[in-house]
């Protein structure tokens, strides 16, 4: 039976009180850092999905987003190389609409079915953007989720799948823009989203010959606060009992990947036997019956949704938030930064990327970066290679700097960090607070954005202090 | 083994003010260093330019410096280890006369560091760190130090208030340097409350990028005699090496490389380290000097603090340290540094110090640095 085997979320430390956007303004946004971007989030909620779970065995990858930093590029090969997937597996990026993260969806279920792949991580991000203090700017968040397809261990079972297409200009974003478009809301939620979501929920409901009443959850995309609810009600639906909240409140609608985050949540709290229906929304809507297995207890030592909810660093700084989104620029002056070559990221990208140190087969120690000589033993080329991404480490010494780059954090902290099982390294720390850095502090490690040079995204790891 | 001597010692004035050329600055050095010798440019065998690369646009400076100096045809080449360019460059000099090949060999450092804006020298220092594993960070010379200040602290409970004393008291020597840029006596107040850079590192804890140059004479014994009447002979050099990449260091509380060149160096002089009458050491930040007085022994490791809190290494303390104002006074035009603190020494053990002037010392050393802790030199020298 095909389904999802594993379930992940992201949804970065940062929110942005929405009083700072505008007066009178409820609740809060999730907003990833200046060094965060679709890309970092996907892999982030991918690893938190392969929790316990042997990433070789993984073979395929679907990365959905409407904003990836890259027009032409793949972002799936990047997301595989920090997941660590091993290279001669399938991946595709899904792109260009909102409802490309049940478009992955749809197409890895059918890819396990067919028998092309065993396992299929289906990961959504997105970091959209509203005119600035625009309603769409204040609904929006950012965040992550990653679903695993396979077909056995299943925590939830496909049972049917309904979708429709729908041509209608209501948001949209044209190459070039840099914000979202939209017509206006009378045209938009009647023509649009309200129509076209409850015709997929209507054609799976008759196909399945379920009722409303049958579903244990409802998991909705919703473009604001109140639509998903309104037309849940209008479905049928018990808005209170069986409507999933779209954690409007504390996170905001995080577009492609809202559908699958959402559907993350109703898994944390689903029993056996639940069924739940997901629908998505963009220019039509994908509709989903599942049915949660006996295996979802199973699941265990996941942030998700939960616990990526539950940690958070409000600002109500708009200032900040508009930087960090390089709305606002802060520097008329090029950022000086390190040269960056095309031949280097290449070469080093095992290291960079899957952050790989070695292993001396020696004597076991460990180093990052790669080495041909071993520091301890002194042994050459005994080496194998030796993943640090998934390890904890602590601070061993750091330092606090007001001069260097990047101009967008003050202070910039580098830190010595002692990886748990051995092995240092140096690297920034970000997500932080300054009056929080000392000696000993506990840490992981969170794929991020170094710097943007000729359009070249230069990613790598860096600590953040440990996420509770 | 006291067989090769240092003759001649110069340096320019550090300043900041980007009046001269590389070719002018290393002139003002060359002058000062041939004063009262009994010698011209002819008599010198070999010209030995050290400095930093890409802080001008000169590429293979030797060429030029040798031939504005008029020390043409002689043999000329460059000699590169950053901040400690000038120590190497003695060491090598030392070398070619112990090997025979030369009789008297000058060391040229120099460093013409105002060519570039703060940002853009700060990132070529930077890039004296690993350029894919390290100055990508954005990891520059305070940050590098301020980590090692801060394990220092969380290990020896040193403070930032031990760290101020030390530039208290260059400061207080650096006033009376005429060559020095910083010639202003700094309170304890002025120190801590000034901005911070690299925390714990604040901006008095910091040297300054200067322009400037040094130039340091060596010549063979016998003829050493012939042209100098007060030559100070080399009595002990080390120099060593640590990883480039910080995070593969065994220690972060100390430099491993001075440890090791201030081994060897004692071990050649047959010195010990309370032996020293004056030392000229690497103080580019505040807390570069404690670890200093650890690395080189006047200090058991995690009480170098305590000379400071103690006034032992003022001119009339147990080991005057620093006591024509260090780095944090002079600046530091990084290729030029190395002959500068030996030019300190050099007059220290002739007498002539118009700092303050460690009555009969007999015995000097200097400890520089190249990098982060990266390039160790130690050398000692008597009267």
């Amino acid at each position: 039976m095909v389904g999802i085997t594993s379930y992940g979320a992201y949804v970065p430390l940062y929110r942005l009180s929405r009083e700072a956007i505008a007066r009178g303004a409820r609740g809060e946004k999730a907003i990833c850092n200046f060094d965060e971007d679709s890309i970092t989030m996907a892999a982030a909620a991918s690893i938190d999905c392969l929790t316990g779970i042997d990433r070789e065995t993984i073979d395929g990858l679907y990365f959905a987003t409407t904003t990836s930093p890259y027009k032409e590029k793949s972002g799936a090969a990047i997301v595989a190389m920090a997941t660590d997937l091993k290279e001669n597996v399938f991946t595709a990026d899904f792109a260009h609409s909102l409802r490309a993260g049940t478009s992955a969806l749809m197409s890895a279920i059918d890819a396990v079915k067919a028998g092309s792949a065993k396992k299929v991580m289906v990961t959504a991000a997105d970091t959209r953007l509203g005119v600035p203090t625009s309603p769409y700017e204040q609904n929006f968040g950012d965040g992550a989720g990653a679903l695993l397809i396979g077909d056995s261990n299943v925590i939830a079972t496909i049972e049917a799948s309904y979708s429709v297409y729908s041509e209608i200009m209501d948001v949209w974003r044209a190459d070039g823009d840099t914000f979202i478009r939209s017509w206006e809301d009378r045209f938009t939620t009647t023509h649009g989203y309200t129509a076209v979501v409850g015709e997929a929920i209507s054609g799976l409901l008759k196909k399945t010959g379920l009722k409303p009443g049958d579903l244990a959850k409802v998991v909705l995309y919703t473009p604001d606060a109140r639509r998903s609810a309104d037309l849940a009600k209008k479905l049928g639906f018990d808005v209170k009992t069986q409507l999933q909240d779209p954690f409007f409140n504390n996170m905001g609608s995080t577009g492609t990947a809202l559908p699958l985050m959402l559907l993350v949540a109703a898994l944390e709290e689903a029993k056996a036997g639940d069924r739940i229906l997901l629908a998505s929304y963009g220019n039509g809507s994908d509709a989903f019956v599942l049915q949660v297995t006996e295996q979802i207890q199973k699941i265990k030592g996941r942030r998700g949704m939960k616990g990526h909810l539950e940690s958070k660093k409000v600002i109500d700084d708009y200032k900040q938030y508009l930087v960090w989104r390089g709305i606002l620029p802060i520097e008329l002056r090029k950022e000086t930064v390190a040269f960056i070559s095309a031949p280097a990221l290449w070469r080093e990208r095992d290291a960079n990327l899957r952050f790989h140190g070695v292993k001396c087969q020696v004597c076991g120690t460990i180093q990052y970066p790669p080495q041909r000589v071993c520091t301890k033993c002194h042994a050459k080329d005994q080496f194998e290679p030796y993943r640090l991404s998934d390890k904890k480490a602590k601070i061993f010494t750091y330092s606090m700097d007001y001069i260097t780059y990047p101009v967008l954090e003050r202070p910039v902290v580098n830190a010595a960090i002692d990886f748990d099982g051995g092995g240092r390294t140096l690297c920034y720390l970000t997500d932080r607070e300054a009056e929080q850095v000392q000696c000993g502090l506990p840490v992981e490690m969170s794929f991020r954005k170094l710097f943007v040079k000729d359009g070249i995204h230069n990613y790598f790891w860096k600590a953040i202090p440990l996420r509770t | 083994m006291e067989d090769i001597a240092i003759v001649g010692a110069g340096q320019s004035a550090f300043s900041r003010s980007c009046g001269e050329s590389i070719r002018e600055l290393c002139f003002e050095a060359y002058k000062e260093a041939l004063e009262g010798l009994d010698i011209t440019g002819n008599d010198i065998d070999a010209s030995i330019i050290c400095s930093a690369p890409e802080y001008d646009k000169q590429r293979s400076p030797s060429g030029l410096i040798s031939e504005y100096l008029e020390l043409t045809p002689k043999p000329t080449f460059y000699v590169e280890t950053v901040c400690s360019s000038s120590s190497t460059g003695l060491r090598v000099a030392w070398s070619l006369i112990k090997a025979g090949l030369h009789k008297v060999v000058a060391v040229i450092g120099f460093q013409k560091m105002s060519e570039l804006s703060s940002r853009d020298a700060a990132e070529r220092m930077g890039r004296g760190g690993d350029i894919i594993w390290e100055s990508p960070f954005g990891v520059t010379m305070p940050a590098g130090y301020a980590m090692y200040a801060r394990a220092h602290m969380a290990k020896y409970g040193t403070t930032e208030e031990q760290l101020a004393k030390v530039r208290v008291k260059n400061s207080h020597y650096g006033v009376t340097n005429p060559k020095a840029n910083y010639r202003k006596e700094l309170s304890l107040e002025d120190i801590l409350n000034s901005e911070v850079i690299t925390s714990p590192l604040k901006k008095f804890d910091c040297c300054a990028n200067a322009d400037g140059s040094s130039c340091i004479i060596l010549a063979r014994g016998d003829v050493a005699k012939g042209i100098s009447k007060t030559p100070i002979w080399i009595a002990g050099l080390g120099a060593a090496t640590d990883t480039m990449s910080m995070a593969g260091r065994e220690s972060l509380t100390g430099l491993r490389c001075a440890q090791e060149a201030a081994r060897q160096a004692y071990k050649m002089a047959g010195i010990k380290p309370q032996d020293v009458d004056v030392a000229e050491v690497h103080d580019c930040f505040t807390v570069s000097e404690i670890l200093a007085y650890e690395d080189l022994g006047f200090a058991k490791p995690g009480e170098g603090a305590g000379l400071i809190e103690d006034k032992e290494t003022y001119a009339d303390g147990k080991m005057p340290v620093n006591v024509d104002g260090g780095l944090l006074s002079k600046g530091h035009p990084i290729g030029a540094t190395g002959g500068s603190q030996i030019r300190t020494i050099v007059r220290q053990l002739r007498g002539e110090a118009t700092e303050a002037q460690v009555e009969g010392a007999e015995i000097g050393l200097v400890h520089n640095i190249g990098g982060v802790g990266q390039y160790g030199n130690v050398t000692i020298v008597r009267r």
